[in-house]
């Protein structure tokens, strides 16, 4: 069966070698050219291509980016970065992809010159989301923004009226929206009711201790070009996470994901926020380092209670998110290595419990959180169940820019389009306010609505 | 003008089960810092890609695809297994980083399309791991970050089985790293001085009998150590676990081939004295005890590619 490759050593396979390798292969192995088998997998449907303009390809920005380079029929034709460094670093990237594309610094010129986009993937500081996805929808193109929307609920409220204003899809960055553990979790707590009643919720974001952001020597973008897009030095254009003319601090960097967690599982946003925080533990800062809130919900008719921290000095017990009620307890975190369910000594039994996989965790015996294991009637492995089970091998932002991309091409349904996630940013950036006026923030109903 | 600390900076970081150090002399203090976590940031994202316990890396996935399928990866995957077939092929087999899925040493699991940075597999479930490579290309990765951030003075190991020292120390000469026989904790088996260069390492009993010949399925027993030195990390790890398996004259072989490759072998055994140092690395290996000198007169380093 070997045969066709055995004459040449694969790696010396130069493109026309592989492309009459990979023909002949075809044949008798059922070797696919390469259109991406595995995710073409039960459809032979050709994909349109996409043309993406690419802001802001930083550190998070290059995570989307390569993600978004597994995904079929993505055709990147420009990156925007006011640094060249970064740009370099993308354009490199790209053309590893056999994807050459034009680079530009400043977004609307990128707007002005290209007029043949279908999207952009926006992953530039907090500040500017607003200013851009708003130019990029009024521009005509849907926009994928990474989270926090903006860090201001003024800049978020823009993005939502856009967004309906232009009629232009918007997708902003909380990817637990389109994994599949966590629809499965949620399936399990809301219609399983694997927990009884939920009462409380807990969630950190614990990290390490880091050093600042820095720069290769001699890379430094010149005072012009910083003070042309609004940095005072370069220290702030790197670590612009830190400072409040940029972002909204930690709360909105990583708190914003989980919170979104609970709101989406409770099915509502909070009605009341209580915090402490402040900046403790580093000099040349802004914004609080730690930040502990106690968020309440009602779900019901009843009181939900919710403790979240993060906290930048330990990174003990990591990042998670805890789901409590009278009958268990579900852990589940976006590393894919802590999802379990307690159950309570009281709980009515359930019939598969005695099938599930059990581990010993914290102490106590607890039920793998498994996807892929409902059986159909006749006691085979339901094909849906392991089709998600596949799809959840996908990188996170992988499959979060694929429901974007799938709602572009298909108008299935986007996972966090942005009124869901203006609810989210009013949840975190409100317990910023929280912190700082030193006493409790009852929420009304409408603050939720643009 | 900050002060340049007198003793070099030392940076550590957990990553791909070790803990990878950095040590930068000669370098303000912020700067070292920054540069370090730049370092270590890479390090975690090249985790998430390579490591097979991270499910959704390229190298599980891979792992879970059917036969004839492929998957678009990302550029450092592609190296390193493009780097892993040039080893296999190098070492008639011995390093082999498909082992678990390769039916005859003939076979070729994987295909490669260079210009879309996408692999395919053969047959299905092909099992890969990288582990016999994957922190020397870490370390690898962060030597040309370190050259990127103009820091010309470095020493950086992954868990103290891969090492590379860049440019000079700061009273100048060269790095000089120890190398520790497995049996013996405490006394150094010699050192070796390297510029510009990785050594890595790997022994039978340092690790509990991990290394196992993948062309036989038995745990490799012809040398108690080896180490491998090369111009680069990833090399040099990969080579230092193949070396387990070989023997001299294969090794030998390899080194006369492979420029600027060097081994030094312990066989089992034997004691240091016995130890046998192989290609241009030779006449730059300080022994704390007599051993038996180089078989072959020691190429140039110049020779090194």
């Amino acid at each position: 069966m070997n045969d066709v490759f055995r004459a040449s050593s694969v790696s010396g396979l130069n493109r026309r070698e592989f492309l009459t390798a990979a023909a002949a292969a075809s044949a008798g192995l059922m070797m696919t050219r390469p259109g991406w088998a595995q995710e073409q997998a039960g459809s032979a449907d050709k994909v349109d291509e996409l043309r993406i303009a690419f802001i802001g390809p930083g550190s998070q920005g290059r995570n989307l980016l390569t993600q978004c380079l597994k995904i079929p029929g993505i055709r990147f034709a420009a990156i925007c970065d006011i640094w060249p460094y970064h740009q370099e670093y993308a354009a490199n990237i790209l053309k590893k992809y056999d994807q050459i594309v034009k680079v530009y610094a400043d977004y609307q010129e990128l707007l002005a010159h290209e007029k043949d986009l279908d999207a952009a993937i926006i992953a530039t500081p907090d500040w500017v989301h607003a200013e851009q996805t708003v130019a990029c929808m009024k521009a005509g193109l849907h926009v994928y923004c990474e989270k926090e929307m903006a860090n201001t609920l003024e800049g978020c409220r823009q993005m939502v009226q856009a967004a309906r204003d232009t009629g232009k899809l918007l997708q902003i960055g909380h990817q637990r929206r389109s994994n599949p553990r966590y629809w499965h979790a949620l399936k399990m707590i809301k219609n399983d009711r694997i927990l009884g009643r939920v009462t409380h919720v807990n969630g950190q974001w614990n990290r390490s201790r880091r050093f600042d952001l820095g720069w290769p020597e001699g890379r430094e973008l010149d005072d012009a070009s910083l003070k042309k897009y609004g940095y005072d030095t370069m220290d702030r254009f790197r670590n612009w996470r830190w400072y409040k003319q940029y972002s909204g601090g930690p709360m909105a960097d990583l708190g914003s994901h989980q919170i979104d967690v609970f709101n989406w599982f409770l099915e509502a946003p909070p009605t009341a926020v209580q915090a402490s925080g402040g900046l403790d533990n580093y000099d040349d800062r802004e914004w609080y380092d730690n930040v502990l809130a106690l968020y309440e919900y009602k779900v019901g008719g009843k009181k939900v209670r919710g403790f979240y921290q993060v906290l930048n000095t330990t990174s003990h017990g990591g990042f998670f998110e805890t789901f409590m009620g009278d009958e268990g307890s579900l852990v589940i975190s976006e590393d894919t290595r802590r999802g379990f369910i307690f159950r309570e000594q009281e709980a009515k039994r359930r019939e598969w419990e005695d099938e599930a996989s059990m581990v010993e965790t914290m102490g106590r015996d607890a039920i793998e959180l498994k996807i892929g294991e409902t059986l159909r009637p006749d006691g085979t492995k339901d094909p849906e169940g392991q089709r998600l089970l596949e799809e959840s091998q996908k990188p996170p932002h992988q499959l979060h820019m694929e429901n974007f991309f799938n709602a572009i091409r298909h108008g299935t349904p986007l996972s966090c389009p942005p009124e869901v996630a203006y609810e989210t940013a009013v949840s975190v950036l409100r317990a910023n306010d929280a912190v700082e006026a030193g006493c409790r923030v009852e929420f009304k109903p409408e603050e939720f609505k643009v | 003008m900050p002060e340049i600390p007198p003793a070099p900076q030392r940076f550590a970081h957990d990553a791909m089960a070790c803990t990878f150090e950095l040590y930068l002399p000669g370098v303000e203090p912020r700067y070292g810092q920054r540069a370090a976590q730049a370092a270590f940031d890479e390090i975690d994202r090249l985790e998430q890609i390579l490591s097979r316990f991270v499910p959704h890396s390229d190298i599980a996935r891979l792992s879970a695809l059917e036969a004839g399928q492929f998957l678009r990866v990302s550029p450092e995957t592609a190296e390193c297994l493009q780097l892993a077939e040039r080893v296999y092929a190098a070492t008639r087999g011995a390093f082999d980083v498909a082992f678990r899925s390769r039916r005859d040493l003939r076979s070729a699991p994987l295909v490669f399309d260079p210009v879309a940075c996408a692999v395919g597999v053969r047959e299905a479930r092909v099992s890969l791991d990288l582990g016999a490579l994957g922190k020397g290309y870490a370390v690898e990765r962060v030597v040309a970050l370190l050259r990127e951030w103009q820091v010309s003075s470095a020493l950086v190991h992954s868990g103290q089985s891969t090492v590379y020292a860049r440019g000079q120390p700061p009273n100048g000469g060269t790095w000089r790293v120890a190398l520790r026989a497995p049996e013996q904790s405490a006394a150094p088996l010699g050192f070796v001085e390297l510029r510009d260069a990785a050594l890595s390492g790997s022994g039978q009993l340092l690790h509990g009998g991990h290394i196992v010949d993948p062309r036989t399925g038995r745990p490799a027993d012809r040398h108690d150590a080896t180490w491998a030195s090369a111009p680069s990390a990833t090399v040099a790890d990969a080579l230092s676990t193949a070396f387990m398996l070989m023997a001299a004259d294969e090794v030998r072989a390899l080194c006369e081939h492979w420029p600027g490759v060097s081994a030094i072998l312990l066989p089992a055994g034997r004691t240091a004295h016995e130890a046998l140092c192989l290609g241009p690395l030779g006449g730059r290996v300080q022994w704390s005890r007599p051993v038996r000198p180089p078989e072959r007169p020691a190429q140039r380093p110049e020779d090194s590619g």
